[in-house]
């Protein structure tokens, strides 16, 4: 126990017996006595039953109905005072004149202790009142603060926008009310308030759920304008992981990271190891999200840095640190449904085994993800082709790939006419091509077409028949 | 999801022996001083004053009374005038201030027998209300008095005629929340606990809990009745959620079994209502955490409202004697720091540490 907390203890007590004796007996209330009050309601209801109506025979004759039946309404009109103990109100001000500025921190900070114990067990309204009595004693930016979030809970939008507003005067910088007033403004649909709020904190993972929800709810209304979204998620599964940004310079260093980056990994900006600024990457991912605005070359050469990059981090890290990544999928929204929100797994695309290969050939067959294939297909040199699938060719692969093979591959026809040569090779080819469909032979017939139609150096149209033939 | 580094340690701060027997320990509030009751070998009564200084415990003080002091209490007096009402072995209430202790404060002859349990409220800037204090004794009355009343209690509990007198071995304030209300529960030898209604001047609520009943107190006086820890022989002590009564079934609790003796003590943290700490008759001291369960309140098949009981987790234990731990006491001023006595005629200092993270 600390020496400082003695000689503090010791001046405090040295203040309250020096206090001057302020003579409360006035505020005490009375002697607790129940026993009188209860006599008193007695007498009254004895004096009650003394008026009574005329009871003689003879009485009746001078009984005037008239005056009896003014009589009653009279009394209607002024009902007897019931007397009630009044039923005792929670104080929701203390009566403060009388105490001085220590006891009134004092009972300021015991009111808002109460306020947090009923807040965690549940009992919003009771700590609202708390909140209320600590504050009608000393005006503080935590009772206002702890006020707005139980205000938050029971969903009373408006008084909880008040109270933050009070903190903020207090206190300009007070990160909980910047978020507490941001899920406010959600609320309450101003949708244009809340994400300034979130921007002022760049590196809180709250925040940045928050406004990533926020955007996606401002860019839902406009997704018929073409436009690319940047939608940054995480790998779990990856045993490779790595931080990524889409600015991610490869030479920053890496030796600090392991630590840093498991807390960070939930974090937009780079890991503080970055010799980066973080403002400036984080406003251009900002940017990016708010414009909306983009070009499929750029999107293409942003996937090229993205994987370079992943691969550049991978071969230099060293594998044993447990560690998350980040990779960012980018969404098209032009291309219809097959490649929107797409999980790309984030191992290299410069697979060096079968198991590799079909990993994610795997995946992106699973998601329907023809871009992914296409990545795939052009990064392998085309003899590896059928080494790489090996014995994992089937009907729905096959397919898979004769797709995009179609659909992407159309700008390189002399890389797609060696794919093709090579595929034919294949461990069961000729068996899933004897199980093909209409559609995949429609696929087929298309790609040919497109081949004959090219003319190139290294292959002829006698070339591009000939393989046709094995096809179809 | 804590570690065992992470748990509340219980640790030994300070020791001191006594050569009297001392019942009660309290801290004397806004100082780090505090005070000892007990009975010495002459059978007299005696208080003494001890303060912390670098660590040791020096006495400051020492008032020998001519009868022996079984309890205490700083409850019902203010900040400044930190009177000590003491209840001993005659029967007798005396409200001192330690300054000028030689002639009480306020006197009188409370009950027929030993006043086994002492309790006030209205206090140290804590609540609302009326300064009072309860007493319980063997006489199995339990009394109110108001230190601006001389001679008769504010109100009496007494058993009806023709009742047998039961002990009564603990009384505990609570729902002092505004100027009028009060409750006072009290537990009896025969393991019945009541809760009386000053306000109403009733009965509240009874119950049984199978054994005696050695110390009772509620989470916090000066809120709407939360919740009432119930301690007992034969190592039990329930909680009771005192936020819903049920017309019939009263209120929800949960009980546990710890110590495998009596608990002779139970003692809320001031600074967070949920933690309390229990004291055993083999020495030791168990710190416990209560978790609210999701809904404290449900209907039951008739759309009556009852009370829920959550859980009690033990957060640590320790044992510091081999005797009987007989009073406990957390200080208001610093969070974790408790001084506790015990009938091996020691008393100790303790600090419990990373309550804050509990």
């Amino acid at each position: 126990m600390s020496q400082q907390w003695e000689t503090n203890i010791r001046m405090n007590e040295v203040k309250v017996n020096d206090s001057s004796m302020i003579c409360d007996a006035d505020s005490v209330p009375a002697i607790r006595c129940s026993n009188a009050l209860q006599e008193n309601t007695r007498s009254e209801v004895k004096k009650h039953k003394t008026a009574s109506l005329p009871r003689a025979y003879r009485d009746w004759d001078r009984f005037d109905v008239e005056k009896e039946c003014a009589k009653i309404d009279e009394c209607d009109m002024n009902p007897p005072e019931v007397i009630t103990r009044p039923a005792p109100q929670d104080k929701h001000m203390r009566n403060s004149a009388a105490l001085r500025d220590q006891e009134k921190d004092a009972l300021a900070c015991r009111e808002k202790d109460k306020g947090n114990e009923s807040f965690r067990s549940g009992d919003y309204e009771e700590a609202v009142v708390c909140y209320t009595r600590s504050l009608s004693l000393v005006p503080s930016a935590a009772a206002f603060n702890n006020r707005a979030q139980t205000h938050i809970r029971l969903q009373r939008w408006s008084a909880a926008l008040s109270d933050c507003q009070a903190v903020l005067q207090l206190e300009p910088d007070n990160v909980k009310a910047l978020l507490r007033r941001s899920t406010v403004h959600k609320h309450l649909g101003h949708l244009k308030e809340s994400p300034d709020d979130l921007l002022k904190e760049p590196y809180n993972t709250t925040a940045q759920k928050v406004l990533k929800e926020e955007t996606a709810a401002e860019t839902h209304p406009q997704k018929h304008r073409a436009g690319r979204k940047l939608f940054i998620q995480e790998c779990d599964d990856c045993d490779d992981p790595e931080i990524m940004t889409n600015t991610h310079n490869s030479e920053t260093p890496n030796t600090d990271r392991s630590e840093e980056s498991v807390q960070t990994n939930r974090r937009v900006g780079p890991a503080p190891g970055t010799t980066k600024a973080p403002p400036t990457e984080l406003t251009h991912l900002k940017n990016e999200e708010h414009l909306l605005l983009g070009e499929k070359e750029a999107l293409e050469t942003n996937t090229q840095t993205v994987s370079e990059n992943t691969q550049a981090e991978t071969r230099r890290r060293s594998p044993s640190k447990p560690r998350r990544s980040v990779p960012i999928t980018e969404v098209e929204d032009e291309e219809g449904d097959e490649d929107s929100a797409v999980n790309r797994p984030s191992v290299s695309l410069q697979p060096s085994n079968a198991f590799e290969f079909g990993q994610v050939l795997n995946a992106a067959c699973a998601h329907g993800d023809l871009l992914t294939c296409a990545d795939l297909l052009r990064n392998i040199p085309s003899e590896r082709l059928p080494q790489y699938i090996s014995t994992q060719l089937n009907g729905q692969t096959f397919s898979f790939i004769i797709k995009t093979l179609n659909k992407h591959l159309r700008s390189h026809p002399q890389l797609l006419y060696e794919h093709l040569k090579h595929l034919q090779t294949t461990h069961r080819f000729s068996m899933v091509l004897m199980l093909l469909d209409s559609e995949d032979r429609s696929q087929l017939m298309d790609i040919f077409q497109n081949l004959c139609d090219v003319q190139t150096q290294t292959f002829s149209r006698n070339d591009v028949k000939s393989l046709s033939n094995k096809y179809i | 999801m804590s570690t065992s580094l992470e748990k509340p340690q219980i640790i030994a701060h300070i020791q001191k022996s006594l050569n009297y027997t001392v019942f009660e320990s309290k801290w004397i509030p806004c100082s780090a001083k505090f005070v000892c009751m007990g009975n010495l070998a002459r059978g007299t009564g005696v208080i003494q004053i001890y303060e912390i200084q670098h660590g040791e415990l020096q006495l400051v003080k020492e008032i020998e009374k001519a009868k022996p002091i079984k309890c205490g209490t700083f409850g019902a007096t203010s900040l400044q005038q930190r009177h000590l009402a003491t209840g001993d072995f005659d029967g007798s209430l005396n409200v001192w201030n330690l300054e000028v202790p030689d002639c009480p404060v306020y006197s009188v002859k409370a009950h027929k027998e030993i006043v086994n349990s002492i309790d006030g409220v209205g206090g140290l800037g804590i609540g609302d209300g009326a300064p009072e204090i309860v007493t319980g004794s063997r006489d199995g009355t339990v009394k109110v008095w108001d230190p601006r009343q001389k001679e008769t209690p504010v109100a009496n509990m007494e058993p009806g005629e023709g009742e047998t007198k039961r002990d009564c071995w603990t009384v505990a304030f609570g729902h002092a929340f505004n100027d009028q209300d009060r409750c006072v529960c009290a537990g009896y030898d025969n393991g019945d606990i009541k809760i009386f209604d000053l306000r109403n001047m009733s009965l509240r609520w009874e119950t049984n809990i199978k054994n005696g009943v050695c110390c009772v107190e509620f989470d916090r006086k000066d809120i709407n009745m939360n919740k009432l820890v119930a301690t007992s022989l034969e190592g039990r002590f329930h909680v009771f959620d005192m936020r819903t009564q049920h017309p019939t079934i009263g209120f929800a609790s949960v009980s546990e079994k710890a110590h495998k003796s009596t608990i002779w003590q139970v003692r809320h943290l001031p600074q967070n209502r949920d933690i309390f700490m229990t004291t055993g008759g083999a020495g030791n001291l168990h710190l416990w955490k209560y978790e609210y369960p999701a809904q404290r309140s449900k209907k039951d098949a008739d759309d009556v409202d009852m009370g829920v009981a959550g859980s009690v987790n033990l957060l640590q234990n320790v044992t510091v004697s081999t005797q009987p731990i007989s009073s406990l006491d957390w200080s208001p001023d610093k969070q974790g720091l408790c001084v506790c006595s015990s009938f091996d005629q020691s008393v100790r200092v303790l600090i419990v540490t990373k309550l804050n993270r509990v």
